[in-house]
């Protein structure tokens, strides 16, 4: 035996004074007796303690130092003498989401911990372990240690994640802990739900699987959009696969903000996947939840039940993948501020758009005093400088800070427009009558979308610092333009670019991923250090936050990965209390499991099987001595209480 | 408080239950054995010279010619000696032991002090370290209950056979003597009780106990304190022990009532825990069916 921490044994110093109380004449409580008459009979018999005699409970006492005997002898973790040499190891345990998968012996991460923990517990005396969690990514979770309990604490705080599974980085981490060794082993503790042939190539590399195949079907993709061209149109997509050998059925819910908005029945086929989407139409957004219910697998296309001895193999393994959710954004609203000195077209355009929250002036506001949130279309009317912010110049009649104007160009004739813009997608000036425009000279050099024949600019872009500006030079009073379909077309185009909305913000993540969120602030964003991030199992983290320098009252929240799938919800401003689904102010984030490899929980990769590992190094009796010290103190502590301890009264 | 404000009520109530219900048998209208010059006619002995004529029987004379002089009972008052413990043993605790011996003691002496007894109250630990003089008369209950409630038990040591031969070399006038003590005499209580017997005292031994004598409830390490000696014994009490010390003190209580049965004396054994008017009623219970 040989003990792997000796310093504990310093503790046998206690034995003296424990002896020296046994010695000590101890200040005892005084009881007041009428008379030492009957006292003295009974010590006739049994004598009192005198000074030589102060040794009391010579058995009592051996007991004390025997027990302290195993308490220090337990604090040194002593361990069996075994034959196997001091080895390092690096043990990486898989917490994908698939290792959340149930087995018949209880959850795949569960199983692989508790190897783990009887691998730690056998390892020969003097050797070193680290503790690698993986999902697609690598967390030492404790770095290389001889000592025990560090690794069995790490072993245990290791937490499942959703997120897909990929080992490789993991096992480059292990082979940079284990750098040169010799003696250098890694095991990895999977339910091999991965595909990467390389690493059964690796020769420290042993793979010890805890999984057998199980049947699952789940949502292995969930998304929302809103049309690009019509923001009022919205569109779940939803993917599901069946990853087992079984015809399975489902009925997939989708509800709305809470609200059941869809039941759809699903039957398929053995390894089947099938896409289904759901339209809405709306300005409003919501969150909308797509779950797996009333599964059940069958053997053929009968549906009958499926055979006794493969109900077991045959029914849902794991459940994280039947729930998904993604965020559909309100469509979002736009100011807008029409300058015009009377153009009935040019309103009715503006107030058909349902997105917009049209104003109208004849004049411009007096001394310049613009609305900052607004978009502001001038039609023939220009101010000497031009409002700060998106703008629109419809027909521009006046010199400004932007241009002068040169004349009048009679009947262009429309000849090239850029396509890929967004704001001349889906429009043609070639129908259009043109009987005049205006002649622009620019103070800047602009970016032409649409131009005449000659060159002349029919539509173009301006960039400024204050703001962009799209100029229309037509003269729309004597252009059929107003008539024709092309100008809400062009009006909706360039009021949705202006205003910026072009939504790249993923409506859900995969598990694992990192993702900066924008955030609206209600106070400027260097007053508001951080911001609370609320998982969705309700654990809450600070996340800091990088101020806009353009915008003061927005910031991004950089914040991942999230490894666990649900509805994070971020709250913005500062505040200390958690954020709650219900709160208007509280950003949230949906996180799915989404992958159709985590889905299925088949092994797949060719494992070195060494089910008996390791082979040697088991303690006597299945417990390290410390477990027998430990058992032996309470067996003597129990003894010598009852002997000599106990206090009753029969 | 030793003597609440219904005291003398409650001892009223004792005087007349003794008057309805024991009357002679405990204390009222018992009288001396003494001859001499009473009314009641006693008995016969023989003349001797230089006794008073008056006496002689004549008649007896006249017909037998023997020379017999008559004796007559003398009618005495009874003389109620109340030895009352003083010693620090009847302080234990809540110091009830000494507070119902000096209630009884009160009781007592009022019962007698009503039927026109004389009553004397000696304080005795070592020796006699106080005494309320010989009396009688009810109006003297007063002065009584302030000698007793003076009193304190803080006399160092139990010493009944000195106090007995202090209280002797008084010469006291024989009557009834009532022991208040918890007999926790190292040297014996048979000595002291022997020498009042055989002077020519009736007894009556009362013998108060507190709980926590009779059961001291204590376990493990323990300095026992001696609050009479100061002696200090430093033990471990185990659980035999004490089922020990619970044998010994019944059987020190079984040697008391076992000296009185043996010489026909009044034994009156009690906890503290009742009161002195319950005590008194069955102490003249016993008295009338002994």
């Amino acid at each position: 035996m040989t003990f792997l921490v000796p310093t504990a044994l310093a503790l046998a110093a206690f034995a003296l004074p424990i002896t020296v109380l046994y010695i000590l004449k101890l200040r005892m409580r005084q009881v007041p007796v009428s008379s030492d008459l009957f006292w003295q009979q009974i010590f006739q018999a049994r004598p009192p303690r005198s000074f030589w005699n102060r040794f009391r409970h010579p058995l009592s006492w051996l007991a004390q130092l025997l027990i302290l005997l195993t308490i220090v002898a337990a604090a040194g973790d002593p361990r069996w003498l075994s034959d196997s040499p001091p080895h390092s190891l690096v043990l990486i345990i898989d917490v994908s989401a698939s290792m959340q998968a149930t087995e018949a012996g209880g959850q795949r991460l569960t199983l692989a911990t508790n190897q783990a923990r009887r691998i730690i517990n056998g390892l020969p005396p003097g050797s070193q372990a680290a503790v690698i969690a993986a999902d697609h990514r690598a967390e030492v979770v404790c770095g290389m240690t001889d000592h025990i309990p560090d690794l069995l604490r790490a072993v245990s705080g290791i937490q499942p994640s959703a997120a897909p599974g990929s080992p490789e980085l993991a096992i480059r981490a292990a082979a940079e802990l284990l750098g040169q060794t010799p003696a250098g082993e890694i095991i990895l503790l999977t339910d091999r739900c991965f595909d990467s042939p390389g690493l059964t190539d690796n020769p420290r590399l042993t793979i010890l699987s805890i999984a057998t195949p199980r049947s699952n079907i789940g949502i292995t993709n969930c998304q929302s959009l809103r049309n690009p061209d019509d923001p009022l149109a919205a569109e779940l997509l939803i993917a599901v696969t069946n990853s087992s050998p079984h015809i399975a059925e489902a009925t997939l819910e989708l509800r709305i903000s809470g609200t059941l908005s869809s039941v759809l029945r699903l039957k398929l086929s053995p390894n089947e996947s099938t896409t289904r989407s759901f339209p809405r139409v709306g300005p409003s957004g919501g969150i909308w939840q797509a779950e797996l219910k009333n599964i059940r697998f069958s053997a053929d296309s009968d549906a009958s039940a499926l055979p006794q001895d493969d109900t077991a193999s045959a029914t849902d393994a794991l459940t994280i993948d039947n729930s998904a959710v993604a965020i559909l954004p309100d469509a979002p609203r736009q100011r807008v501020l029409l300058v015009s000195p009377g153009s009935l077209f040019v309103q009715k355009v503006l107030e058909a758009d349902p997105l917009t929250e049209l104003t109208v002036l004849q004049q411009p506001p007096p001394d310049n005093a613009w609305p900052q949130d607004h978009t502001v279309v001038l039609h023939e009317t220009i101010p000497r400088q031009l409002p700060g912010g998106p703008v629109i110049v419809l027909d521009p009649r006046y010199d400004c800070d932007a241009w002068n104007i040169r004349g009048t160009r009679e009947n262009p004739l429309p000849a090239q427009s850029v396509e890929t813009h967004p704001i001349t997608r889906n429009f043609r000036l070639d129908d259009v009558l043109i009987p005049a425009a205006s002649e622009l000279e620019f103070t800047q050099q602009p970016r032409i979308l649409a131009a005449a024949e000659d060159g002349l600019p029919l539509c173009c872009l301006l960039q400024r610092p204050q703001g962009q500006v799209v100029v229309i030079p037509l003269h729309l009073t004597q252009s059929d333009l107003a008539f024709r379909t092309v100008f809400p077309i062009l009006m909706s185009n360039t009021l949705r670019w202006l205003a910026g909305h072009s939504d790249t913000t993923a409506s859900a993540l995969q598990a694992g991923q990192q993702t900066a969120v924008p955030l609206p602030l209600t106070a400027p964003a260097t007053s508001i250090p951080n911001s609370l991030l609320r998982s969705p199992a309700g654990k809450l983290t600070r996340i800091p936050l990088v101020p806009d320098t353009a915008a003061p009252l927005s910031a991004t929240a950089l914040t991942g990965p999230l490894r666990e799938a649900g509805l994070w919800l971020i709250e913005p401003n500062g505040s200390n209390a958690p954020p709650n689904a219900d709160s208007t102010s509280a950003v949230p984030i949906a996180v799915n499991v989404a992958s159709s490899m985590e889905t299925d929980l088949r092994p797949r990769l060719s494992a070195r099987m060494s089910p008996e590992y390791p082979p040697k190094a088991v303690p006597a009796a299945g417990r390290p001595p410390w477990f027998w010290l430990c058992l032996a103190t309470v067996l003597l502590l129990a003894s010598e209480w009852f002997l000599y301890q106990r206090r009753w009264i029969t | 408080m030793l003597f609440p404000p219904d005291f003398l009520t409650r001892l009223e109530y004792l005087s007349i239950m003794s008057k309805r219900v024991f009357r002679g048998q405990l204390l009222a209208q018992r009288r001396t054995r003494q001859t001499g010059a009473g009314i009641e006619f006693a008995d016969h002995r023989e003349y001797s010279p230089g006794e008073d004529l008056r006496y002689l029987d004549w008649n007896i004379y006249a017909r037998h010619g023997d020379l017999l002089i008559r004796r007559f009972q003398e009618e005495q008052d009874l003389h109620l000696w109340l030895l009352l413990d003083c010693s620090n043993s009847m302080n234990l605790a809540d110091g009830r032991k000494f507070e119902l011996a000096r209630q009884l003691a009160a009781a007592l002496a009022w019962i007698a002090l009503a039927d026109l007894d004389r009553i004397s109250v000696l304080a005795c630990a070592a020796g006699v370290v106080e005494q309320f003089p010989l009396t009688r008369g009810r109006e003297r209950i007063l002065p009584l209950m302030q000698f007793l409630e003076r009193l304190t038990a803080s006399r160092p040591q139990t010493s009944l056979l000195e106090s007995v031969r202090q209280f002797l070399h008084r010469r006291p006038r024989p009557g009834l003597a009532v022991i208040l003590s918890d007999l926790f005499d190292t040297a014996g209580f048979e000595a002291g009780l022997d020498q009042l017997r055989f002077s020519g005292f009736d007894l009556h031994v009362i013998q108060l106990h507190h709980p926590l004598d009779a059961d001291p409830a204590i376990l493990g390490d323990a300095e026992l304190v001696d609050m009479e000696t100061g002696t200090i014994l430093q033990t471990t009490i185990t659980e035999q022990m004490l089922i020990e010390y619970r044998r010994l003190f019944s059987q020190h209580q079984e040697s008391v009532r076992s000296y009185c049965a043996r010489y026909n004396l009044g034994c009156t054994q009690s906890s503290t825990q009742v009161q002195f008017d319950s005590l008194v009623m069955a102490m003249m219970k016993q008295s009338a069916t002994s």
